[in-house]
């Protein structure tokens, strides 16, 4: 049986043009509760969108950053100045990689949103890891991003995690797989990258699946 | 196993082409062997043969020979019978072995009869002082390379300390090293359990070289070049022999020694290399987790005081960038920064930061007994060195210390840094890292983002943190980092 797809993944796309890369964006919207989907490492118990996403930054396999849509603090990997640490109206995130806090930074000074700011990580070469609990992986090996035609529309990551797009995120458990995590970037994407999540059992089943939709994978 | 003589043949057994255990060419003497006799010393025997005689002689009322007697009867023999012999060793009484042990005429027999294996079971249990048994082990066998030291493994480690310290001599030093191969030296050196500098000097003879060997192990290490230092940590044959070689406290200096660069630009070099290395110490104090540091490449770099961070060489690169959090790296005194850990030399030994950026003094000053040093090289631990498992003890104590904390987000008990949204509350790195210096004693001064009171102190984590507690336990053995930071200027 095919599961359904949640109808939050075949929302109609409002397309925005950031760093002259057509990537999608756009406000969050209810997930629904999927109750057909019976495959132990198919998405499944999907019930909301989180309120609050928590997502991990990579660059290549390195983890680099942690950040929440929420209001809070920016950490560096530098001890805070001995007067105290640096507060943000929309964006809690600890850097991870000082030598890639430079450009972290300077992307998150120029963007005005959490969506921005996630785009402009992709755009710039970073990739997104949906988190679960309080910490990332510090590295992920073998991962690839999803191309259509020449473009980037996810990026796919032999471990454990979930589904998501850079819009909306699962809860925690919702959506999740024991071999694969992904993230779609380009969210007219996301119905078939789901569909391919959730109905493949083993990692290169998922790939294969993804080139059978004629998608392109190249490693990071 | 058959022994080729390699001395003079004893007239006694001496046949010509027979060795011990050969062909049977002449009758073996007519002495009756008691197999039941106690072996007690028999008060009028002067000689060893005295209570020997002819079987067809003796009389009926004749005490039965003695254990020391019998073993003279069977080394006696033309075909010594080596299984009785080793057999009534073991039967020896106390006086009976103290006989033998000091009547030479005994040695020179028990050598000829038997092999080096023989030996070996032969004088198991007389008690002989170390040195003596392996003397004479090593003068029954062909030769030492004959000798495995699994054989004798049971000798060292069943022999007291003084027995084993006497055997620091060049002569059982050649001993060991024919007897040894590489891989067994260490065990034995670990057996001997000699000082360092012995047992590095036994290693060299062996073959296996090792940085600093040679006088005072550990001055000469710390006298030595990065270079050097570099060159010993990248030598895994030499840190598995350390590992087993040294103490668990040894292998933390030995650790906390090799990884520290201290730059020569240092104002005090002398007293930041000795700071830190006491902090690192307590860091290291797990030899597993030390040996792991040592194996891996984190790297603590002193930041001189008169220095900004990025005019050390090991993070020059940052130089002109700016931190997540919008600031210049040049002033910022600690950071993880790849392999390298930063730490201030004004926090390691208190006092003010005197470099200057854009024409201010830089304000390095954080609250006496705060150790940015032991919370950043917390950090390397945490990303370089726990295995996944610590880390997910970390993530879930953080991950249950949310959830408290946000449904009591006034409670200035909730985190080790005081109430939701304190330093410690940011992220499971910044919660370990800050238990990590509570746990060590250099948790001080206030939370720069709440102002609460941070806690400090193993009671504390004890009390709140369960399960982290039992990780810094076993990371650092219940080591204390005292006068950290130690005065402001």
């Amino acid at each position: 049986m095919i599961p359904k797809l949640p109808a939050w993944s075949i929302l109609t796309v409002s397309a925005v043009v950031f760093y002259g890369v057509q990537l999608s964006a756009q406000n969050p919207i209810p997930m629904q509760k999927q109750d057909d989907i019976s495959m132990e490492h198919s998405p499944q118990n999907l019930n909301s969108a989180r309120p609050i996403r928590h997502v991990a930054v990579y660059q290549a396999h390195q983890l680099v950053l942690q950040a929440a849509d929420e209001p809070g603090f920016l950490l560096s990997t530098a001890s805070p100045a001995p007067g105290g640490g640096t507060s943000h109206p929309w964006i809690n995130a600890q850097a991870m990689r000082a030598a890639a806090e430079n450009e972290l930074g300077t992307l998150l000074r120029a963007a005005n949103s959490f969506d921005e700011y996630l785009l402009a990580l992709v755009v710039h070469g970073f990739d997104i890891f949906s988190m679960e609990g309080g910490a990332a992986p510090t590295e992920l090996q073998e991962g690839y991003r999803i191309y259509a035609s020449n473009q980037l529309i996810g990026v796919v990551w032999n471990h454990p995690g979930q589904f998501m797009t850079l819009q909306q995120q699962p809860e925690e458990g919702d959506l999740y797989s024991a071999f694969a995590s992904m993230t779609v970037y380009e969210l007219g994407h996301a119905e078939p990258l789901q569909k391919a999540f959730a109905t493949t059992d083993t990692f290169t089943a998922l790939l294969n699946a993804l080139h059978g939709q004629g998608l392109m994978t190249v490693v990071l | 196993m058959e022994k080729v003589l390699k001395n003079s043949p004893q007239p006694s057994n001496f046949l010509g082409t027979e060795a011990k255990g050969g062909a049977k060419t002449l009758p073996p003497p007519q002495f009756k062997l008691n197999s039941g006799s106690t072996g007690a010393p028999d008060a009028g025997a002067e000689g060893k043969t005295a209570q020997l005689q002819p079987a067809a002689a003796a009389p009926a009322t004749q005490a039965p020979p003695t254990q020391l007697a019998l073993l003279d009867a069977a080394l006696d023999k033309w075909n010594v019978p080596e299984d009785d012999v080793i057999a009534i060793c073991g039967k020896l009484n106390a006086i009976e072995k103290i006989v033998l042990m000091t009547t030479p005429s005994y040695r020179a027999k028990m050598v000829s009869a038997l092999n080096g294996s023989e030996m070996i079971r032969a004088i198991a249990g007389l008690g002989f002082p170390l040195s003596m048994q392996l003397d004479w082990i090593e003068a029954a066998a062909l030769a030492s390379s004959m000798i495995a030291y699994g054989d004798i493994k049971r000798l060292i480690t069943g022999a007291s300390q003084p027995e084993r310290d006497a055997l620091k001599s060049t002569h059982w030093q050649a001993f060991f090293v024919n007897v040894c191969t590489n891989a067994t030296m260490i065990e034995a050196l670990v057996d001997l359990k000699f000082d360092i500098g012995t047992a590095l000097q036994w290693l060299s003879a062996e073959g296996i070289n090792i940085t600093g060997a040679g006088g005072d192990f550990f001055a000469n290490l710390e006298a030595a070049d990065d270079a050097t230092l570099a060159s010993l940590r990248s030598d895994t044959t030499a840190i598995d022999a350390l590992y087993r070689l040294l103490s668990d406290a040894d292998f933390a200096r030995l650790a906390a020694t090799v990884i520290l660069i201290a730059p020569g630009t240092c104002v005090d070099r002398d007293g930041a290399r000795k700071a830190a290395w006491t902090m690192l110490r307590v860091q290291l104090a797990n030899k597993d987790i030390a040996r792991t540091t040592l194996k891996g490449s984190l790297t603590p770099v002193i930041i001189p005081r008169n220095l900004l961070l990025t005019d050390v060489a090991q993070f020059s690169a940052l130089a002109g960038t700016k931190t997540f959090d919008g600031r210049a790296w040049e002033p910022t005194r600690g950071v993880g920064y790849g392999i390298y850990v930063a730490m201030a030399e004004e926090n390691l030994l208190g006092g003010a930061c005197t470099a200057k950026f854009n024409g201010a003094t830089v304000n390095g000053t954080y609250a006496e007994g705060y150790s940015t040093a032991s919370h950043e090289f917390a950090h390397g631990m945490h990303d370089n060195v726990l295995t996944a498992a610590d880390r997910k003890t970390i993530t879930d104590a953080y991950d249950a210390r949310k959830v408290l904390a946000k449904a009591a987000p006034t409670d200035v008990d909730q985190w080790v840094d005081g109430k939701e949204g304190c330093y410690a509350s940011q992220t499971d790195h910044e919660f370990f890292a800050q238990l990590s210096n509570a746990y060590l004693g250099t948790n001080t001064g206030l939370d720069p983002n709440t102002n609460d009171a941070r806690h400090n102190g193993k009671d504390w984590v004890k009390n709140h943190e369960a399960t982290v507690f039992a990780l810094l336990e076993r990371m650092y053995g219940g080591g204390s980092v005292a006068n950290a930071n130690p005065k402001t200027p």
